[in-house]
């Protein structure tokens, strides 16, 4: 076997999925696409290029044009993620879909398979024009993808985020033909030195799909209405990929240090905004994905110090926070999925995502549950799960910063620390709301009540993700020295750095497993020792409680609600006449996005406008769009061939 | 609205007042003695038929029976005491409280030294788990608030109850034993149930209290519910009207063993 | 000049119109009930000419009347009483709620109190009681809550109703003067005085002077007593530490002076109607001049401390505020009006004999917890001061315990008593042959409770235990 047989068998079985998924068979479906996502991972971990060099893979002429697929120590990372994202994903939608109408289930799988197809493109592509190709593919496959509930909703919002989409990848397609024009080639190993300004029209493009501030207001729209194993890919996978494309165009030409504060500034209300309007919203999904915003923002973060890092030559920093970044985008790859699998699951068994509507879902489905408190342990970043290592280790890499001697970084260095200290705090405040409302206390609504545990299926994959999680943040420091292996020589530090900061998890670990195993013997000794008796919560001897008694989501947040309302804005609503004797008494608070709200919305209704012209060529069928969408495809072909010549 | 502080010495006033306040505590509330206005644990001495049924028409509980005084229903309201000051003698002693409820029913055999020696039966177990540490949860179900105050004053500066590792807790969940003060209304019947089902095991009933006890003044009432003393057997009888909160103490001390 | 004793009147039909008469007349209600023979009693009562007015009117056919709470929202607990005892409605009574689920009217339901609920999904209920974290009285308070903050509370109460009127109107009323002890434990002195007023006025019982000295000195000191226990446990609740010891201390000093005199803490036993069972000796005065000197001096110096703290006053400055004209307009009585600017003290409007040596009472404008704190500190000392007075030109006083004369036949007794929370009203009705036909009881709460519930709006939750310790206010006292 050689890394290019593997390649082809690969796409091949991907191929080979589409057909098979119109035809009805989904369980081989399933099956062909988790064997070549395994089989195109395979290639990353075995022959992964080490340095700078490229595995090139596959090449071919298309036009004028070499398209050349390949991949590098940065592919191959994200390669990894996504093909194990992948294969986990596919296979809860297998799940998850199981006993799901069978009506529309075919193109769903058809277009899943093809956004499996597409995200793997996206890091083997190694020009411009096959990532362009795989990231509208990639577009339009997860569009269709969220359609399979085709209600008005759901379209409004795949609608929405399809326009999102097109935007983003209007600005990526500007950006290409810039560079195109300054270097002459399509190729990214001929665009080392990119002019600042293309390089940032470029990283905005992939702005939007990572969910960068202010193009981020596309998650928690889409996202809900997906279904569950798609909002996960979505989340974990898509926004990724535009990870992925900042870092390739980052290594690619030399950020200003103004540019480089200026995205540490995006980063920063990046996170903030995610964070607070997770702790704001009360739809399970919407929290989901405003903390993937949160999480982007963290990443950037890591980003962001690693390059000043290389400006102030203290190639320590550099090491720690591209690790850092690239071990955040793993382990997020992981929770959250896996709690976006888990909210797909309540609101399978429950028919509510609403946080104010649930409660009561430990005793009721105790294995999500407790799944589900697993995932928010890794996501809150707390010791024992993977999200505790990474956002330490981007902690680190900004305290490095203060042993350096300059004003603007120790500055930069002082905000971020304190912003991301801020931004973790808050993130287990919001997931300490999110699952003990949701989860903890009494079913608030007889839907609530009614719920019961999901078939073993539709939490086995959760289950692999939470032992990922948890061996993550176990083995913290071999997850690291892992990807140490990837590095090129231009992110790497003296190795006495990397031991040192290896030697700072060690003792973790040791503490974490000896108190894991104390704590697991107390219990087990315990349950054998003492007889549990089992009585309803204390309630003061009340003979009629009712679930109202229980905090809401507003009233979790309220103590912080002053500084939350500079990032979501206040919108509330009190209806009480305060007389003597008080008849009715109303409240309603709402989280709204002020970028969405004031800037996105406006635009998008406008395009809605637009299109609206076109009301006769725009007849709401998916076939239509997928024609749509083609000639969009080969118009910019066109675009780019004619600018060319 | 904001009031203007009268002068601006404040940790003055506050060290003038510390200073003044002392040590209040009582060095050892088990043998101090009380004043000797209190009525305490009684004696009598039956004089003459007449008197006794005179007097035993005037007692408003009916504690006094043919030849008995029952201190589960005394109130200690000092009728009989001023108008047969020769039958009956009311000692300013505290410790009247008893283990099982036949104990209060005096028959005027017993001297009081006698009884302070038998009334109040610990047992080994509730020494082992209670002597060190002893949690009340209380439960207020009718009456007149006079215990409550009480059983409050007995965790105060001056009895500090706490010193023997007894306190009074927030949650039954954290409590060892419900201290029931009333008599037990009918709107309250439910609650008490569910406070006493939400202590966990091994848990101990007391009644503080004539109230409690025997229904005291209300024993006639129309609304009590005093089925849920049928159901779980009290261990500690703690009379009085309300119950005195060295009563309190010595009581809850001798039940754990902590009398010395 | 208060006249106790009134014949019954003549049952009139213009219920509105005499009522408004009175409001206009600057008289307002201290009792609205309806009688055994189902017709309407109302005492009125203007607190500056010491007049009392008792009206009494026919029971208003059909089972329902227009609310008088619509002419004047001060009979909003009168008239919840009377529809829960008898199921007469007043119409377009704006909260028409039981009181306390009486054990006469099983169909009344405690566990299904109509409670007004947020139709919210972001607003929670915080539900407390009835078996509450501390040794207190059982009440179900329910807050609808805006995270921290509460918007409404309403407190349901009747978990202490054990049927003590019932008890009161059997037997001989000229006995039952241990029940009205226990009416409201903490208030044994007031409710007594009240009961033996009203049994002296029924009896022709002449009481001699000295004996109304006694009492008023039992009554003060019982004031002074709770309203150190309150400033205890407010410190306590700010976690200020010396003032919860200090004025625990100093109110054990008090009660143990009530003790030294008649045997009990509470001042129980003290009592007996046309007299008292221990008067105060030479000896024993000049023993509690003494202690109530060093009492004072006690008072005096904690006080200083606590009011001029910043830590305290910024705790209570503010807190739990009550205006003036809802104290007004919902009939709210003693110290809680006396703290909010309202003048309203029974000592001074429906004086007994020593009280017109009683000096002017002490009225604070704020109405927060502040003022409530501030005012009991203020009134404890002059109700020692008060004490000492009496005390200083006391004679030697024996015990009193006159037998009383049958009480007179068809009659109404009415006494008015400030007790330390404010004004207690007792009424008792005598039919042809002198037997009890009604025996009614107001204790301040009655009225107060809802101003603990005004208090609690748009103040943290966590300000309730200041606000509730402020009031103190009794729940057997309301539940009867």
């Amino acid at each position: 076997m050689t890394p290019q047989t593997t390649f082809l068998i690969g796409i091949a079985l991907m191929m080979l999925s589409l057909p098979v998924s119109m035809l009805g068979w989904r369980k081989i479906f399933t099956l062909l696409t988790m064997l070549g996502a395994g089989f195109l991972g395979t290639i990353a971990i075995l022959w992964h290029p080490a340095g700078n060099t490229v595995l090139s893979l596959v090449s071919f002429q298309l036009g004028v044009f070499t398209v050349e697929l390949g991949l590098t120590w940065l592919s191959s990372i994200f390669l990894i993620l996504l093909s194990v994202g992948c294969i986990l994903g596919v296979a809860h939608g297998y799940a998850y879909l199981k006993d799901h109408d069978q009506r529309g289930l075919r193109s769903h799988g058809f277009f899943l398979g093809l956004l499996v197809l597409s995200l793997h493109l996206t890091v083997f592509a190694r020009d411009a024009l096959m990532l362009f190709f795989a990231w509208e593919l990639m577009g339009f496959s997860s569009f269709f993808a969220i359609l399979v509930e085709r209600d008005e909703p759901t379209w409004k919002a795949a609608k929405y985020y399809l326009i999102f989409m097109q935007a983003g990848a209007a600005v990526l397609l500007t950006g290409i033909a810039l560079a195109y024009s300054n270097t002459g080639s399509l190729r990214f190993d001929d665009w080392s030195g990119l002019p600042v300004m293309t390089a940032f029209v470029l990283m905005i493009g992939f702005a939007f799909k990572a969910g960068f501030f202010p193009f981020h207001s596309w998650l928690p729209v889409a996202h809900p209405m997906a279904p569950g194993h798609v909002s996960g890919m979505m989340s974990g996978l898509l926004t990724k990929t535009g990870i992925y494309g900042i870092l390739l165009i980052l290594v690619c030409f030399e950020p200003p240090i103004a540019g480089l504060y200026v995205f540490g500034a995006v980063a920063l209300i990046t996170a903030l905004t995610g964070v607070f309007h997770a702790l704001a919203e009360t739809d399970i999904k919407r929290i989901l994905a405003w903390s993937s915003i949160e999480n982007i923002g963290i990443i950037g973060l890591g980003i962001v110090f690693a390059w000043l890092g290389k400006k102030l030559e203290v190639p320590a920093i550099t090491m720690f926070g591209i690790l850092g970044a690239l071990l955040h985008s793993i382990n997020h790859s992981l929770f959250k999925p896996m709690l976006f699998y888990l909210s797909g699951n309540v609101q399978h068994q429950a028919h509510e995502r609403d946080i104010n509507r649930l409660g009561g879902l430990q005793k009721r489905m105790p294995v999500t549950g407790y799944l589900f408190f697993a995932g928010s342990m890794a996501i809150a970043g707390l010791p024992l799960m993977n999200g505790f290592v990474s956002e330490f280790l981007v902690f680190l890499t900004i305290l490095k910063g203060f042993r350096v001697f300059s004003v603007g970084f120790n500055i930069a260095a002082i905000v971020g620390l304190a912003g991301l200290a801020y931004v973790a705090s808050i993130a287990l405040f919001a997931f300490a709301r999110m699952y003990g409302l949701a989860f903890l206390g009494e079913p608030r609504t007889e839907k609530a009540a009614h719920a019961k545990e999901t078939k073993r299926g539709l939490w086995t994959v959760p289950s692999i993700l939470a032992g990922l999680c948890l061996v993550g943040g176990i083995t913290g420091d071999y997850m690291l020295s892992w990807l140490h292996g990837f590095l090129p020589d231009s992110m790497l530090a003296p190795d006495a750095e990397f031991i040192s900061l290896l030697e700072r998890f060690q003792p973790f670990r040791l503490v974490l497993v000896i108190t894991l195993g104390l704590f697991l013997a107390l219990f087990l000794w315990r349950r054998r020792k003492v007889r549990f008796a089992r009585n309803a919560t204390w309630g003061c001897g009340y003979e009629k409680p009712s679930a109202k008694m229980q905090y809401t989501g507003a009233s979790f947040v309220h103590p912080v609600e002053p500084i939350m309302n500079m990032f979501t804005g206040k919108h509330r609503e009190l209806d009480f006449d305060s007389s003597h004797f008080p008849t009715r008494l109303s409240f309603v608070r709402e989280a709204k996005d002020r970028v969405q709200k004031r800037l996105i919305a406006p635009i998008v209704q406008s395009v809605h406008r637009f299109l609206d012209l076109f009301a006769g060529v725009q007849s709401g069928k998916t076939q239509v769009y997928i024609t749509y969408g083609l000639v969009f495809l080969v118009a910019a072909l066109i675009w780019v061939i004619v600018g060319e010549s | 609205m904001t009031h203007k502080p009268i002068t601006g010495l404040t940790m003055i006033d506050l060290l003038k007042a510390r200073i003044r306040h002392g040590d209040q505590a009582i060095p050892d509330p088990l043998k101090t003695k009380t004043d000797p206005a209190f009525p305490g644990l009684p004696s009598f001495r039956k004089q003459d038929d007449e008197s006794w049924d005179r007097a035993r028409k005037s007692c408003p509980t009916g504690a006094i029976g043919e030849n008995t005084l029952d201190l589960g229903r005394c109130v200690f309201c000092g009728v009989c005491q001023r108008n047969f000051p020769e039958t009956f003698v009311f000692s300013n002693s505290f410790k009247m409280g008893a283990s099982r409820r036949e104990t209060l029913i005096l028959d005027g055999t017993l001297t009081p030294d006698a009884y302070v020696a038998s009334s109040i039966a610990t047992t080994p177990d509730i020494r082992r788990l209670f002597g060190r540490s002893f949690k009340l949860r209380s439960v207020s179900a009718g009456g007149c608030a006079a215990c409550e105050l009480e059983l409050n004053a007995s965790t105060n500066v001056n009895f500090d109850i706490n010193r023997y590792g007894i306190d009074i807790v927030a949650s039954p969940r954290h409590a060892d034993a419900v201290v029931v003060t009333g008599p037990i209304t009918q709107n309250m019947a439910y609650a008490l149930e569910e406070t006493w089902k939400a202590v966990p095991a091994p848990k101990i009933l007391i009644l503080a209290g004539a109230c409690a006890i025997s229904g005291g003044l209300f024993a006639d009432a129309p609304a009590l519910q005093r089925g849920f003393l049928d159901k779980v057997e009290a261990i500690l009888y703690l009379p009085g009207c309300p119950v005195h909160p060295l009563t309190i103490v010595h009581g809850i001390t001798a039940l754990i063993g902590r009398k010395k | 000049m208060n006249p106790t004793l009134f014949s019954v009147p003549e049952a009139r039909t213009d219920l509105h119109k005499s009522i408004r008469d009175a409001i206009g007349r600057n008289f307002r209600p201290l009792a609205f009930y309806s009688d055994a023979d189902r017709s309407l009693i109302c005492l009125m009562g203007n607190d500056d000419t010491h007049q009392l007015d008792l009206l009494r009117f026919v029971a208003p056919e059909g089972g329902s009347y227009p609310s008088l709470t619509g002419l004047s929202s001060e009979f909003h607990m009168y008239e919840r009483e009377l529809w829960e005892e008898t199921g007469l409605v007043p119409q377009s009574h704006p909260w028409l709620k039981p009181v306390r689920y009486p054990h006469n009217r099983p169909e009344l339901v405690l566990k299904d109190h109509p409670f007004l609920a947020a139709a919210s999904e972001s607003m929670h209920e915080v539900a407390v009681g009835p078996v509450h974290a501390g040794v207190i009285e059982p009440g179900q308070f329910r807050f609808l809550c805006e995270g921290e903050d509460v918007h409404h509370l309403e407190i349901q109460l009747g978990y202490q109703h054990r049927g003590i009127r019932k008890l009161l109107e059997t037997g001989d009323i000229r006995g039952k003067i241990h029940l009205a002890e226990a009416i409201a434990g903490d208030t044994a002195i007031g409710h007594g005085i009240a009961y033996c007023r009203a049994i002296e006025a029924l009896c022709g019982a002449d009481v001699p002077d000295a004996v109304h000295r006694v009492r008023a000195i039992a009554l003060e000191m019982e004031r002074a007593a709770m309203h150190l226990a309150d400033l205890s446990a407010l410190a306590g609740d700010i976690a200020y530490l010396t003032g919860l010891n200090y004025f625990a201390a100093v109110r054990t000093k008090v009660i143990n002076l009530s003790l030294h005199v008649c045997g009990s803490r509470f001042g129980k036993r003290w009592l007996c109607p046309g007299g008292v069972n221990y008067g105060i000796s030479s000896e024993k005065n000049r023993y509690m001049i003494t202690t109530l000197s060093t009492i004072r001096e006690d008072i005096r110096i904690m006080g200083t401390a606590m009011f001029n703290d910043s830590g305290v006053l910024s705790r209570f400055d503010g807190t739990g505020h009550v205006d003036a004209a809802s104290i007004r307009d919902l009939h709210f009585v003693g110290m809680a009006a006396r703290s909010g600017g309202v003048l309203r003290d029974g000592r001074k409007a429906y004086p007994f004999a020593p009280y017109e040596l009683f000096p002017d009472s002490i009225v604070l404008p704020q109405g927060d917890v502040f003022a409530r704190a501030f005012l009991r500190y203020k009134e404890s000392l002059q109700s020692i001061d008060f004490c000492l007075k009496l005390l200083s030109d006391l004679p030697e006083t024996p015990a009193c315990t006159p037998k009383l004369p049958e009480p007179e036949r068809d009659v109404i007794a009415a006494s008015i008593v400030e007790g330390w929370r404010g004004e207690i009203v007792h009424l008792i009705r005598t039919d042809e042959n002198g037997a009890t036909l009604s025996y009614r009881i107001y204790d301040p709460s009655f009225h107060n409770w809802m101003a603990l519930a005004l208090a609690v709006r748009n103040n943290g939750i966590s300000d309730f235990p200041v606000c509730n310790k402020s009031f103190n206010l009794s729940y057997c006292g309301n539940d009867l």
